[in-house]
């Protein structure tokens, strides 16, 4: 049985299609709402028509035919055209290619965690993280996404619309974040026991910061500094950790699992859906079907005790 | 006993309908306990099927004996046409699913992986090129070849079509009284039906022994078996019909103007025909 | 089996029960096996419903694991789809479309019966899996690949089951056909028919034409899994896209086959309560053809975030478009059947204005939902489950309860407790919108469908709507009283229950007999 565990990251409003942070996202926004208050209008009216018709006095006699080809036929097919070829401008915009030498990220949807790589001109600069994306901010970035199991869909809704992570197809979507923020992103095709904790951080910041964080990310992993933190990297090697997981610069070479390398620098665990610090780590390290059961990380109850899943996070903390 | 005399015959009750109800629950939930891992459900779907044939022939048998003691007037004639047509509709679009498949494979998921789609291509799977008739990008390294129009399909084809002339001649010589040589044009056609699928039954050899041409061959080897193996066992269901209709039609079943039953038959092995037609294009020429 | 005696010629139902419920060839009885049924099925859906709310009453997981509930989803949309609805429809089909077109019976009533046993074998074998290792399938009721294919045990089950409640409906549907071309009393043409029969005789075409499609899809399905096809794996040259393809083929028709004879029951309680002969005759059944055909051309407006290219999006977003022409000419020829109308607000009444205007919400919300951009932010979020809430419970359910109320008095013989079903109704129409109005608003503002877990910004909306869910839940026992009550006894009925009421079906007394049209109506 899983724990209750939803409300341990709060991420109010960081989520919603209805705080846009980019020009596609704000196009759509105002698109629902032009939408949302004409349909109002044509309900009022329609339900004031039929009130009238139900209960008007001195109802004048009606010409239905009228009343029928104005209402059913002209109004929709006066009304729609111009949606139609507003969508049309709107979805071009959506769908256009990014501009030429675009950062591009690749971003593979797993059950149920989201896997992301950094490709940059020269192929020795890209980097590998998981479960977060950061952007410069008032760049148009191009985002691959593809799945490497079931369906998914990448959304960050203050962003852009969804599109799907499609096993043996991949989509492409153009991000571009206006001001800087973290904004949440959610799998939106569901996709099995954990589609429900299968969530993202887009962080936007300015140009330079971007690159610092990319210049760290490249990097392989640090040298544990304390004690407890090399015990830590011991476990972690002679444990089987290494049969999934990845930390550059270590024999860990994995790649079932997500990148470790920066760990500690994420700011979420399990994909989206815990606040990262040490305890939280060493719990799931211990027992991660406690929390999300299904998953492919099994759990560790039995196979080492507690102290060693705490110098394990203590050694996966530091990597910053 | 007609529930009203001279007007429309409702039969009163039937055991057959819940009778059928628990021959299907017994092959489908015996089939998926087999495919689930437990032989015991072979057991249980074969009961079903046995169940389902008897349900069928005594069925049929009730109609039978219903229509021959004069029980259906004209208008229950119609029902049965209006039911029969609507049948084969049915059974159309569940092949319409199928070579839908196959058109959707051939024309946008193909081309897609091997460069319609640049970022596909390059992403995921190293552009490489494929083409028809292919299994796909994950069975490259794989040696088979695929089923040729000659010779087999296409004398495969005449036979069906041949036994479409000989069941029109049939009904023909039915509707001018001439009940022997309808006769024998019908058997000449259950013939025909039982050599198309003998040869079809053939072809599957050649494919799984000299062509290593299997139903999990990638893309081309689920729709050429999925395809052609619906559309074999609805010929073996065809023949079966003619061949209880060649009975029938042995035992003067049929007058020249009251015989839906032949009709009804023939109907469906048309479609057959037609949708064998669909697949000669399709699957084996094109 | 064999050929009745002539002892029961002309008599009454056979006494024994079980010859009488289990052996029927009476529409009637079939059509209220049929009804039970969907009312059985009902129950057990909305209790699905119960526990989907109860987990999103409050963020976290507290009442069920998400494996549990994912099959919750799944199996509550699989029930209340291929067990309630369609059977429903179905039952008020046996029952009313042979009396209103003056026929004795479905066209061929051994069938009928069949297509009836099969529904509770399909039922039951689906609900089966409920119990085996693995629980039932949790894959959404679209069961796309390759998620499907993860399910466990339970994966064969559903495929067969699929397919037997396709037999079911295709049959019902065949013998609806044949029912309405065939049997009509003379003189009773095509454009003489009761918008019911009409709405019902395209529902059967499409019905026809989709659910072999299905049987396909999920054909497919089962190959993949056992026989090594790769119909949906790129790798093999195929495409998970290929499945969603043919799926929706079926599933958008389906969408119309579950609210096509909604339009016929609507169309046949607005006159009745007006006193005024419907609006446009011709027109609305031009329209629902129009509808039918369009459904067939819009399918993969339920896919424009797979990736499709931009053509594709615009010619789907175009013929969705259309839709709400005849849609439009419908509601506006209600409107006008009111017009100077004398009404009056019995309980079916009720619940067909409330179909009118909370159908048209979901019509709004369809074609916000229809705009390809606007569709990439509200594309499987609760804006979705709202709209197709609106459609199909304020529109397909509500339409079925106005039926229920409408015709129990000829199906009974008495009339139902008008002061209990006035309270269902508004308990029901009031609740429903507490249920489903928020969830617009969840969905705009970005919370995914199918997830029991969700980001605490979203938690206020969602406990408003499971507490509308819990009341609509209750609500409806009401509805079972309601009818337990009224089979039980009652004021007795007048052959003609509704001094508007115009149609074959009210020239018969109440309860109609066992026999109806033995000799066919002269109809004028």
């Amino acid at each position: 049985m899983a724990l209750g565990f939803g409300g341990c990251v709060r991420f109010d409003g960081v989520q919603s299609a209805l705080a846009p942070v980019s020009p596609e996202a704000d196009h759509v926004f105002s698109l629902s709402w032009i939408m949302f208050w004409g349909s109002v209008a044509i309900l009022v009216l329609v339900m004031v028509l039929g009130f009238y018709a139900v209960f008007g006095r001195r109802r004048p006699a009606l010409d239905g035919n009228k009343m029928v080809i104005a209402g059913g036929v002209l109004l929709p097919l006066l009304a729609l055209p111009p949606l139609l070829v507003y969508a049309l401008a709107l979805g071009d915009g959506l769908r256009a290619p990014p501009p030429e030498g675009a950062l591009r990220i690749e971003v593979t949807g797993h059950q149920w965690w989201w896997e992301v790589r950094y490709r940059f001109p020269d192929a020795g600069d890209d980097f590998t993280t998981a479960n977060e994306i950061h952007l410069p901010v008032g760049q148009a970035v191009e985002v691959l996404v593809t799945s490497n199991d079931v369906i998914h869909s990448f959304w960050v809704p203050r962003l852009a619309g969804k599109i799907d992570a499609m096993p043996g197809h991949a989509n492409r979507l153009t991000l571009k974040a206006e001001e800087a923020g973290e904004f949440r992103g959610q799998c939106a095709e569901f996709c099995g026991a954990q589609h429900t904790h299968m969530a993202f951080v887009v962080v936007a910041k300015p140009q330079e910061a971007f690159e610092a964080w990319a210049a760290g990310q490249r990097k392989p992993a640090r040298q544990p500094s304390s004690t407890e933190a090399r015990r830590g990297l011991a476990a972690f090697l002679s444990q089987g950790c290494v049969e999934c997981h990845t930390v550059r610069g270590t024999p860990a070479s994995g790649r079932i699992g997500p990148d470790l390398t920066h760990v500690g620098s994420r700011r979420t665990l399990a994909a989206g859906t815990l606040d990262n610090n040490s305890a939280t780590l060493a719990a799931l390290i211990r027992d991660y079907q406690e929390f999300k059961p299904g998953a492919d990380m099994p759990s560790h109850k039995d196979a080492f005790d507690q102290p060693t899943a705490e110098s394990i996070a203590a050694y996966l903390e530091e990597l910053q | 006993m007609a529930h009203a005399e001279g007007g429309y015959y409702v039969p009163h009750f039937s055991f057959w309908p819940i009778f059928g109800g628990v021959a299907l629950t017994s092959m489908a939930a015996g089939a998926s306990i087999y495919l689930n891992g437990s032989d015991w459900g072979f057991t249980v779907m074969m009961i079903g099927v046995a169940l389902t044939l008897l349900l069928m022939a005594g069925w049929f048998a009730n109609v039978i004996r219903e229509s021959v003691s004069g029980l259906y007037n004209t208008q229950v004639d119609r029902s049965f046409r209006w039911g029969m047509m609507w049948f084969i509709f049915s059974e159309v679009m569940f092949f319409g699913a199928f070579f839908g498949a196959l058109f959707y494979a051939r024309m946008l998921s193909v081309p897609w992986i091997s460069g319609a789609d640049p970022s596909t291509a390059r992403f995921l799977w190293d552009s490489v090129t494929l083409n028809w008739p292919t299994a796909g990008p994950a069975y490259a390294a794989l040696d088979w070849e695929p089923m040729g129009a000659w010779p087999l399909p296409t004398i495969n084809t005449l036979i069906l079509l041949t036994s479409g002339v000989m069941l029109t001649i049939s009904h023909h010589a039915l509707k001018a009284g001439q009940r022997g040589k309808s006769t024998i044009f019908m058997w000449i056609t259950v013939l025909l039906g039982s050599l198309f699928l003998g040869l079809q039954a053939y072809e599957y050899y050649e494919a799984y022994q000299h062509l290593n041409l299997r139903l999990d061959t990638g893309i081309y080897g689920s729709t050429f078996f999925m395809l052609t193996g619906f559309h074999g066992f609805h010929v073996l269901i065809g023949t079966v019909t003619l061949l209880v209709i060649a009975l029938r039609l042995m035992a003067g079943h049929f007058t020249p103007d009251n015989h839906f039953g032949y009709e009804a038959a023939a109907w469906y092995w048309h479609f057959v025909d037609v949708v064998w037609l669909g697949l000669y294009i399709f699957v084996y020429v094109i | 089996m064999t050929v009745a005696t002539h002892a029961e010629h002309h008599d009454g139902p056979p006494s024994s029960f079980f010859k009488r419920w289990f052996l029927s060839t009476n529409h009637k009885d079939i059509g209220s096996l049929y009804l039970l049924w969907a009312l059985l099925m009902f129950f057990v859906g909305g209790t699905m419903a119960m526990i989907i709310r109860a987990e999103l009453f409050q963020p976290g997981l507290q009442v069920v694991d998400p494996h549990f509930f994912n099959q919750m989803t799944t199996m509550h949309a699989l029930v209340m789809i291929f067990g309630a609805v369609m059977p429903a429809f179905t039952g008020l089909a046996n029952w009313m479309i042979p009396l209103q077109v003056g026929a004795p019976d479905m066209a061929l009533p051994r069938l009928n019966n069949f297509s009836f046993w099969l529904l509770p074998a399909g039922s039951l074998i689906l609900l089966s899996t409920m119990f085996m290792p693995g629980g039932a399938p949790a894959s959404g009721w679209t069961m796309y690949p390759p998620l499907v294919l993860q399910t466990g045990m339970a994966f064969p089950f559903m495929v067969f089951a699929v397919h037997i409640l396709g037999i079911s409906s295709i049959l019902g549907a065949i013998n609806i056909i044949a029912t309405v071309l065939n049997m009509r009393a003379p003189g009773m043409t095509l454009m003489k028919m009761p918008l019911f029969v009409w709405t019902w005789l395209i529902t059967a075409f499409l019905l026809i034409a989709t659910l072999p499609v299905l049987s396909g899809a999920v054909t497919m399905l089962l190959t993949d899994q056992f026989f090594g096809t790769t119909f949906f794996y790129a790798g093999g040259g195929g495409d998970p896209v290929m499945y969603q393809h043919i799926f929706w083929f079926f599933g958008h028709p389906e969408v119309y086959i579950l609210i096509l004879p909604a339009f016929g029951i609507v169309s046949t309680i607005i006159p009745t309560f007006s006193r005024k002969p419907l609006f446009g005759y011709s027109s609305m059944v031009y329209a629902t053809a129009s509808i039918a055909f369009l459904s067939f051309i819009v399918w993969a407006h339920h896919m424009f975030t797979v990736g499709m290219p931009l053509s594709g999006e615009l010619f789907f977003m175009y013929a969705t478009m259309l839709i709400s022409v005849p849609t439009g000419v419908k509601v506006f020829n209600w409107v006008a059947t009111m017009w100077k109308g004398s009404l009056t607000f019995e309980t079916p009444m009720l619940f067909a204005l409330a179909f009118v205007v909370l159908f048209t919400i979901g019509g709004f919300s369809g074609l916000m939902l229809a705009i390809a951009p606007a569709d990439f932010q509200y594309h499987d979020t609760y804006f979705v489950v709202a709209h197709f809430h609106y459609v199909l419970v304020t529109g397909a359910v509500f339409s079925i309860m106005a039926a229920v109320y409408y015709w129990l008095p000829k199906w009974t013989g008495h009339m139902y407790n008008e002061r209990l079903a006035k309270l269902h109704f508004w308990l029901s129409v009031i609740s429903v919108n507490v249920l489903f109005f928020p969830q617009h608003f969840l969905g705009l503002a970005g919370m995914p469908r199918r997830i029991p877990d969700y980001s605490l910004q979203f938690a206020e909306w969602n406990m408003i709507s499971s507490i509308g869910g819990f009341v609509y839940g209750a609500s409806q026992l009401l509805f079972l009283a309601g009818v337990i009550i009224c089979i039980r006894g009652g004021k007795k009925a007048p052959s003609k229950a509704w001094d508007g009421a115009k149609g074959l079906e009210w020239e018969v007394p109440s309860p109609a007999p066992f026999h109806t049209f033995d000799t066919p109506p002269l109809v004028k």
